[in-house]
């Protein structure tokens, strides 16, 4: 047998415990705004393995870990599809939980106790042993798929970041928008509610989607208003242009436009997971 | 450097500058004067999303081995909850150790010149982007307070020690000095069942539970792990293997 790992029991992996396969193809990772869609496929022969699957003892299961995020999770992916040679799946990580490169181990997982487990394709070394297998222990192995994590924008940094002010006045209620500045505009904000404000620190996406988006809609509209006149002068013109021309233009709705610069903040907020 | 001030972020460009600047300093005094330099200049400077105001003080007065337990606490209320990808920011994490935080490190974790202080900095002080781990997170000097309550703050307990506090679980990993190295340098350890059951294990056995008994156990956890899925247990199911790895 080959040298390798320290398995209990024998295991379906590129090792000859087991003269079966089990095979992940075409793993790929795609970025949604929330979350990275993971799919791939697994290729098995071993009528033992199916066997356990179907009858609920053994389950698929995708084990992920984030060492720069410090997350890890096991979960078990979404059948697609039941295919002639074996199974394709898909499964959704939550994208912050992930930064940076993070791995996946594919493989198939005791779900109930199984007393006295025989692989018709054991390795003849094991002279027909039998194994007691616990819930968790690993029955197949299709190895390790490593992938990347990218913000899809940097919220200390974000796109109309540079374009706003966001000061503390009095004498008024609610926010106001101020077009006048040539660097920035100016969002004035009354003092009791900044001081508020800070309560929903651990929740940006409803901040954003409270004074952010607000603000980026009355300016998009000043701009869609005011386009025949010189507006090349303003720095928060030339900024906000930028990131319309690359989302499709301005033949578009400002409130639609204003979502799509900020990433959609509502429905990142109203889909965020409950604190746990 | 105007200590105590509200939290921010560096931008790249002064991370890089600060890193150069540990290089070729040959004095902790000449790299922190440096390094004020740089963190004096507001176009090195992010502003967070939200102002936090000024944090409360951290203190190191208490009894060695427990210094942190009320510490982690405050940088966690102070900085706020916030999701892992956010919270895996070098920017931040600097930023907080030398400005924000600035009295507290000089106090829990000084740059003495007759010691390996270059190393203590990139250990304790600094966090580069491109090398932001499990392992950096957990040392790093301020980005270790949070991070810890973080991965041990329990809000929704409705029994067992969070019950009626949400920050029992992280007053018992700072409860020791290097059990929260011992949970979390281990990728098993990032399983929050396995934090929970761990966890409740060292409070039942109060100062019994020492760094090396945990380290045990998370040992015997992870060589589990090499061959069974642990995060797909229930909490029973772990915590006997916790009990198991104690009786060995």
């Amino acid at each position: 047998m080959a040298n390798r790992g320290s398995y209990p029991h024998p295991v379906i992996d590129n090792s000859d415990d087991v003269s079966s396969s089990f095979e992940v193809i075409n793993p790929c990772a795609a970025l949604t705004q929330e979350d990275i869609e993971i799919t791939y496929e697994i290729r098995t022969e071993d009528a033992d393995l199916i066997q356990l699957i179907e009858s609920g003892y053994a389950i698929h299961s995708l084990n992920w870990r984030c060492s720069s995020a410090i997350s890890t999770g096991e979960i078990e992916p979404r059948l697609k599809q039941r295919t002639p040679t074996g199974f394709k799946f898909s499964t959704s990580l939550d994208q912050q939980d992930l930064k940076g490169k993070f791995h996946v181990d594919i493989r198939v997982i005791v779900a109930k106790e199984v007393k006295g487990h025989y692989w018709a394709n054991q390795h003849p070394d094991y002279e027909g042993a039998r194994f007691d297998l616990k819930p968790g222990d690993v029955l197949a192995y299709g190895g390790r798929i490593s992938f990347m994590a990218e913000k899809l924008y940097d919220p200390l940094n974000p796109p109309v970041g540079s374009c706003f002010e966001f000061v503390s006045s009095r004498h008024h209620k609610g926010i106001k928008v101020d077009l006048h500045g040539n660097e920035t505009v100016k969002v004035r904000i009354p003092e009791k509610i900044i001081g508020q404000f800070s309560l929903f620190s651990n929740q940006p996406d409803l901040q954003i989607s409270l004074v952010v988006l607000p603000a980026l809609i009355q300016t998009l509209s000043f701009i869609k208003s005011n386009r025949s006149e010189l507006l090349d002068d303003y720095a928060w013109y030339v900024a906000l242009n930028k990131q319309v021309e690359t989302r499709g233009g301005w033949d578009q709705d400002e409130i639609e436009l204003a979502q799509k610069i900020l990433e959609n903040p509502i429905d990142r907020f109203m889909l965020e997971k409950p604190v746990s | 450097m105007k200590k105590w001030t509200e939290a921010k972020a560096l931008t790249e460009s002064a991370l890089l500058d600060l890193f150069a600047t540990l290089n070729s300093a040959s004095s902790p005094e000449e790299f922190l004067g440096k390094a004020d330099a740089i963190l004096s200049d507001p176009e090195n400077l992010l502003p967070l999303p939200v102002s936090l105001g000024i944090p409360d003080v951290l203190s190191c007065n208490s009894t060695r081995g427990a210094i942190d337990v009320d510490n982690a606490p405050r940088v966690h209320e102070y900085i706020g909850e916030k999701d892992r990808a956010n919270a895996a920011d070098a920017r931040l994490w600097t930023y907080l150790a030398f400005a924000t935080y600035r009295q507290y490190m000089e106090m829990r974790w000084p740059l003495l010149p007759e010691n390996n202080w270059k190393g203590r900095v990139r250990s304790r002080w600094l966090l580069h982007t491109g090398s932001v781990t499990r392992g950096s997170l957990i040392r790093h000097g301020i980005a270790r307070l949070w991070w810890g309550t973080h991965l041990t703050f329990a809000p929704a307990e409705s029994e067992g020690i969070a019950k009626h506090d949400a920050y029992a679980y992280t007053k018992e990993l700072f409860k020791n000095e290097d059990r929260l190295n011992a949970i979390f340098d281990r990728e098993v350890g990032a399983f929050p069942v396995v934090i929970k059951a761990v966890l409740d294990h060292a409070a039942s056995l109060g100062n019994k539970a020492t760094d090396n008994h945990i380290r045990k156990i998370m040992q015997y956890l992870t060589l589990t792990d090499g061959f069974s899925g642990v995060g797909i247990l229930k909490y029973p199911a772990v915590s006997a293997l916790v009990k198991t790895a104690a009786s060995r």
